[in-house]
Formats: C-alpha cells, sequence, structure tokens
C-alpha cells in the first residue's frame, strides 16, 4: 500500500492526480464484491512453478521476495497461489511433462513454503484468555496427501480458529482427542475414495463421542464421490473454508477462500 | 535406434531375429511388456525375470487394463492410447500409470513407453517399474508427516511458554550464556527496561545499563547463578531504574542458557511509571517514525512507523545500519542534522527524503534532538510524511489508509480499462455535481465550466441520475 501511496504523493500537487485517487477509492470499495475477486497474476505463478521444480529455496525465496513487494501478501499466497500451484503440478503429472518423483518433491517445497509463510504461528499471545473451542483437522491414517490439509490449517489459524492438526488420525486417537476436549468441528481431509471406509469409521466414531460436533469432510474425494455424505455420514462437505467455519458456527470477517484443503463442490445433509 | 533424436541403426545392420528371440528381449529390456489391442484389453503379459515385481500378471490376460489401474490413472491411459492409435506420426510421451493394489501386490506405478508392432492395431507397451522410486516418495512423506506432527508439537509447547511468559507478574528474560545476547522476553520485562521487544532480542544486557555499574554483568550473572545459594543482584538501567535480577543457568540443546527473574528493586509496579509507559506506547504506537542513533548516525534503535516509512519488514535488520543509508543526501543530511542539533540541542525542522528499502523515496520533515545518555551522545529523530502532512496544510480532503488499501486491492480484480471506465464514471459524476453545485444549478454555466455542450452535460445528467434537481435558470 505504501507504494501507491507514494506514487500519490509525489505528485501531490497534481489536483487531477488527487480526484483520480479519490475517485479510485470511491469505486474500488464498490469493485471488490462478488465476482471481482483478485486472481492469481500469471507471471508469478510461473516463477514460482519453475522455481519449485528447481534445487535450493534461492529461487524460491527471491518469487516470494518480489511478490511481496507486489504487495502480495503471505496470506494471499497460501491462499490463492499454492492450491493454483498444486493442481498445476497434479496437472503436469497427468500430461506426463514432470515424472511423480519431480512432483512429489516440489509437493513437499510447497508444503514446507506454506509453513514458512503460515502468520499464525506468532499468535500465542492472544491465546490467553481464550476459551474457545478449537477445531479439529484430521487426516485419515494412510492419507499420504497433507498439502491440502496444511493450507487449510493455516488459513484456518489465519482467520483466527485455533486448531489441533491431526495426522494419521484413527478411531482411538480422534476419540481420545475428543475425551481431552470439546472441539467446535471435526474437519476430515481425505484425498480419495480408497480411504472412504476409514473416514466413515471416523465419523461415526466422532458422532459417538459428541452428536453436536459437527463433522466436515473435504479433499479430493468430494471430486471422486457424489454422495458422500450418505456414504460416510458427515454433516456437512465442502470445498470452501468460510462455508465450513459458517456451518461449524464459526464467525469468520474474511472472505470465503475457494478450495484449498477441500476440494471442490459444497454438500449439506 | 534413437540417439538424442537421431535415427542412427538402420533395418539393415542387424539380421532378422527370431520371434522366441524379440520376446526373450523384451521381457529382460523391460520389467513388464504388454501387448495390448486398440480396445485397451491386454493380449500378452511378459514379465522380467530378474524383476522383484510378484508374479501373477497372467491374469491380466483378456481384460481390459484399465481394470488393473488405480482412479487416477484411467483416464490417463485411455487419453493417451487414443492419440497414439489416432495418429501414426506422433510422438506419444511414456506415461506412468498407477496400477492397483491386488490381493497378493500393494498399488505400484510403472512407466510405459508405446510401440506400433504393425499387427491389427495392437501395440506393445513396455513398462518400468517405478516401485524403488515409490518406496523413496513414501520414505519421503513419512518423513514430511513426522515433520508436521513435530511442528505441531513444538508449536503447544511454544504457546505454553508465551502463555506462562505474558501471565507472569516478573519480568522474565532468556539469554545465552556464551555470547550473552538475550534471546527472549516477556512483556514486563519490556516494561521495565523500558525498551521494546526488538531492541532487547540480540542485544546484550549490558546496552541498557547506566555506565559506573558492573563492566562485566554477564560473568557476574553466571556466578550467582552457578552458585548453590539464591542470590538476586541490583542492576540500574540507563534511565536510572534500580532491579533486581535473578538468574538461573540452565542448559537447552547442549547450549547454556541464563533464565533471569527480573523486577523493579524499589518493589513497585514497572506499570507505575506512568510516563515510561506513555513513552513506550508512542514509540511503539506513534504514526510519526522516531529513530534513536548515536554520534556515528547509527541506528540505536527505530519504531514500527519507521519500519513502515522505509519498508523495512525486520527492525534487527535495521539496527546497526546508519541512518545516511536511508536519508536522500547520506552523509550530507547526517552531518547537517548532527551538527545543529549538537550545537543547540536541538534542530525542530529539517526537511529531506527518505529512501525506502525498495528504493522508494518520500519528502520527509525530521526533528532532532540530542540527549545525554550516560557518557554517550544520542540524537533522536523524528520523522515525518512531508507529502501527507503537505495535504493537511491544503485541508485538502485526504486520502485515507482504508480508501488506499481499497486503491491496492481493486489492481488484479478488475481490468485496467475496466477501472478507467469505472473511474472516468465517477471522476465525470464528481466534476458535474460540483460544477451544478458551483453554479446553484445553472445548467448553462455548469456546462460552460466542464466544456460541455449543454445538450452533451442533459446527456450525462441523466446518465448519472442528476436531472431530479429543477435548474436555476
Amino acid at each position: 500500500m505504501q507504494r501507491i501511496q507514494r506514487l500519490g504523493h509525489t505528485q501531490a500537487h497534481d489536483e487531477v492526480s488527487r480526484v483520480v485517487l479519490k475517485a479510485l477509492s470511491y469505486v474500488a470499495p464498490t469493485l471488490q464484491q462478488g465476482e471481482y475477486v483478485r486472481k492469481p497474476l500469471e507471471s508469478y505463478l510461473s516463477q514460482l512453478f519453475d522455481a519449485l521444480l528447481k534445487p535450493g529455496l534461492d529461487g524460491l525465496n527471491d518469487v516470494i521476495s518480489g511478490m511481496r513487494k507486489a504487495h502480495i501478501g503471505n496470506a494471499v499466497i497460501v491462499d490463492r497461489y499454492v492450491p493454483t500451484l498444486a493442481d498445476r503440478l497434479g496437472d503436469a503429472w497427468a500430461e506426463d511433462t514432470l515424472d511423480f518423483a519431480a512432483v512429489t518433491i516440489a509437493t513437499a517445497r510447497l508444503q514446507a513454503l506454506v509453513k514458512r509463510l503460515e502468520l499464525a504461528w506468532e499468535a500465542p499471545e492472544g491465546a490467553v484468555g481464550d476459551i474457545r473451542p478449537a477445531c479439529l483437522v484430521g487426516v485419515p491414517l494412510g492419507v499420504q496427501h497433507t498439502l491440502g490439509s496444511t493450507i487449510l490449517v493455516s488459513q484456518l489459524r489465519q482467520k483466527g480458529v485455533y486448531v489441533q492438526f491431526s495426522l494419521e488420525l484413527c478411531c482411538d486417537s480422534l476419540r481420545e482427542e475428543m475425551r481431552r476436549q470439546s472441539f467446535a468441528a471435526v474437519m476430515l481431509s481425505v484425498s480419495s475414495k480408497d480411504h472412504l471406509d476409514l473416514a466413515r469409521s471416523l465419523v461415526a466414531c466422532s458422532h459417538a463421542e459428541s452428536r453436536s460436533t459437527p463433522v466436515i469432510i473435504g479433499g479430493g474425494v468430494l471430486e471422486d464421490v457424489a454422495d458422500i455424505l450418505e456414504y460416510t455420514g458427515a454433516d456437512f462437505a465442502t470445498s470452501d473454508v468460510g462455508e465450513a467455519m459458517t456451518f461449524a458456527g464459526m464467525a469468520t470477517t474474511q472472505i470465503p477462500i475457494a478450495g484449498v484443503g477441500f476440494a471442490s463442490g459444497v454438500i449439506r445433509r | 535406434m534413437m540417439s538424442q533424436g537421431e535415427m542412427t541403426w538402420t533395418s539393415g545392420l542387424i539380421p532378422m531375429i527370431e520371434p522366441e528371440i524379440v520376446t526373450e528381449i523384451i521381457s529382460r529390456i523391460a520389467d513388464l511388456a504388454l501387448v495390448v489391442s486398440a480396445k485397451g484389453i491386454v493380449l500378452g503379459v511378459l514379465s522380467n525375470p530378474n524383476s522383484k515385481m510378484k508374479l501373477g500378471f497372467s491374469r491380466w490376460e483378456g481384460q481390459p487394463l484399465a481394470d488393473q489401474l488405480g482412479s487416477d490413472s484411467v483416464a490417463k491411459f485411455e487419453e493417451r492410447l487414443a492419440a497414439f492409435l489416432n495418429d501414426d506420426d506422433i510422438a506419444v510421451r511414456p506415461v506412468e500409470l498407477n496400477h492397483k493394489a491386488s490381493a497378493d501386490q500393494q498399488a505400484f506405478p510403472i512407466r510405459y513407453s508405446f510401440h506400433r508392432i504393425g499387427t491389427d492395431g495392437a501395440l506393445l507397451m513396455l513398462g518400468q517399474d517405478l516401485r524403488p522410486v515409490a518406496e523413496m516418495q513414501q520414505q519421503l512423506v513419512a518423513a514430511q508427516i513426522a515433520l508436521e506432527k513435530d511442528y505441531e508439537a513444538q508449536r503447544e509447547y511454544d504457546t505454553r511458554l508465551r502463555v506462562l511468559m505474558a501471565t507472569s507478574s516478573e519480568g522474565a528474560v532468556f539469554m545465552s550464556a556464551a555470547t550473552g545476547r538475550i534471546v527472549d522476553c516477556n512483556g514486563v520485562a519490556v516494561a521495565l527496561f523500558g525498551q521494546t521487544r526488538d531492541n532487547l532480542i540480540g542485544a546484550t544486557l549490558s546496552e541498557f545499563l547506566a555506565a559506573g555499574g558492573d563492566e562485566n554483568v554477564m560473568n557476574s550473572l553466571a556466578q550467582i547463578a552457578g552458585s548453590q545459594s539464591v542470590q538476586d543482584v541490583t542492576l540500574r538501567t540507563k534511565s536510572g531504574r534500580d532491579l533486581t535480577v535473578r538468574p538461573t543457568v540452565f542448559r537447552a540443546t547442549g547450549e547454556q542458557m541464563l533464565l533471569c527473574h527480573v523486577t523493579n528493586a524499589q518493589g513497585t509496579s514497572a506499570r507505575a511509571d506512568a510516563l515510561d509507559d506513555h513513552l513506550t506506547g508512542l514509540f511503539e504506537s506513534g504514526p510519526d517514525g522516531i529513530v534513536f542513533i548515536n554520534k556515528a548516525g547509527v541506528i540505536l534503535s527505530a519504531n514500527n512507523a519507521f519500519m513502515g516509512l522505509t519498508e523495512v519488514v525486520n527492525s534487527q535488520s535495521v539496527r546497526g545500519r546508519n541512518i545516511a543509508d536511508y536519508l536522500g543526501r547520506g552523509s550530507v543530511d547526517l552531518n547537517v542534522i548532527s551538527e545543529n542539533a549538537t550545537r543547540t540541542g536541538a534542530m525542530r525542522l529539517y526537511a529531506t527524503r527518505l529512501i525506502g528499502e525498495h528504493g522508494v523515496e518520500i519528502p520527509v520533515e525530521i526533528a532532532t534532538t540530542m540527549l545525554n545518555a550516560g557518557d554517550s551522545t544520542v540524537f533522536t529523530m523524528v520523522l515525518r510524511d512531508a507529502s501527507r502532512a503537505e495535504m493537511v496544510r491544503k485541508s485538502q480532503p485526504q486520502i485515507s489508509d482504508a480508501d488506499m488499501r481499497s486503491v491496492i486491492e481493486l489492481i488484479g480484480t478488475q481490468t485496467l480499462k475496466g477501472i478507467v471506465a469505472k473511474t472516468t464514471d465517477v471522476i465525470e459524476k464528481m466534476c458535474i455535481e460540483t460544477a451544478v453545485e458551483l453554479t446553484s444549478n445553472n445548467r448553462v454555466a455548469a456546462a460552460e465550466m466542464l466544456g460541455l455542450s449543454r445538450q452533451s452535460l442533459y446527456v450525462k445528467l441523466r446518465k448519472y441520475n442528476l436531472l431530479k434537481k429543477e435548474p436555476a435558470e
């Protein structure tokens, strides 16, 4: 923001510029609603994609540095750029322009980038006096795709939600977690239908422990299974973090983020 | 044979190969070789006798190959097969396919290349076993999951520590015993030392203590901490406050650390000195940049507003740098400021330009005060964004931060053309409204002021729904 402010200030004597700036500031809010959502810029996407495939972190750091100068913040990178990059890596494997070893390594680097950019790490001061229930994000045992759930956790934390992130979740560990504390929601990230049976068991287990805690299911499985709620018994299935938070009664002041940790489509029981 | 895309092996170089020998060769050069019909039915399977893949592929014969593939690979195979069959000349890239798990074999990936064999549209698929790579991938994923778990556990411990420190009524300062530098501290310690947290982290304790005290504070603290009895030591800060420090020594991952519990020696709360708190609050939250420098211009501390003006993310990267690096005329500016402030104690106003970390320049006004901090001389510089001040002085409507944020958010959500069109509309409407207002709704005069014909003005008034006012004429 400072940069544009300064561009305006250098022309402080230019009344037309002042009028234009005022007009822009007047118009801007009206054009930032609904379908007018800032899309990832192709130039940065392609630079990031190339940097992910190169050894070393210098290239990636340079691109991130450039994006910061362009006022593209960490949250936007995590919310908008990382999911697109993950999709592109998947597409590259499907088209055999990248082998799966390269895709695996690039995905791991992408996941590390999400961790690095996670804003909520410095949030603990806010934890004092906060008695709101946390949200459990679980990845069922055997599910190896954890990038989506990592992004989801990062997004929730950026929105001020306390998250218990449980990898390799099984019924026993879920039961243990739910007896230890109450959750506003249990969110299960499932990447493929190979893990649907365990997901169904986890939903049943969660409901047995607390029927009032909604179980929300998401992940790549939503693209493959149409009757996901019937099959798993989950209360809600969604691609949208905002939708999930609303369903779970967790207020958010930020705009909903398009499908990241959860795959596309919203299914309500 | 293709060598780097060039054919170097012509058919005449080798004699015709017997069919059974061809079979033998194929079974040796590939881990898995499939003869597949144009419809994707497996006609024959050859597996390499040296391969570690479990046998049992013969049951694939007569079955669609797609039935043996994972859900992520079916469409990929069908698409690539169709592309290969539809165009004789097309060079189909090798395709990586995941075979689904069976009762006696786990899911496994194979990279297949496609080859025509000239009979009834059938093709040969030579497969390379990718399980060794997949196993490495599994190890990587397992390591990644372990890292994620560690990260979450660390987050939990970190939160507990921070909550403990934040709620403590005593100041807590963690220091490296080896370097004497402060590694972490809580809010009470920040208040007791009258510094910002950023200033304390990375600094040594002695930097904040009054001259004339124990010159080797760190050694004294380490000795006291190492003794059997619990002892306190009293230290005086540069602002003259006496602090009681109780050091404890411990080891963390091999490094010896000191935890110092800090309290006010007078027994009063650190919060009791309201002026200190107010000044600290002003420094931390004030809208103007505040920088403390020494005689040489080296930055001792800088507040968040200065970070904003210079677009520096981390205050640590500012400390130790020379303020001249950020001034438009560099050392010339610094010399003028320091000489004037030294001569009269303060320099009320000095105008120059501030150069940000990314090269953006803004006009600033700097007020400088010379302070005597113990034996050393320190200058305090208060920097104000002059362009903003100028706007206020001219009594013009100011562009607020919220307005500017809106503008920045707008870029990228609309094309330039769209933004310009919308902006033009708003400008037109604003100008017409102003003109109508200025002329007391005299539309002839308004049109004249705007350089428009009356007809054009009427069209625009209608366009912007401004016709409801009755004309004065």
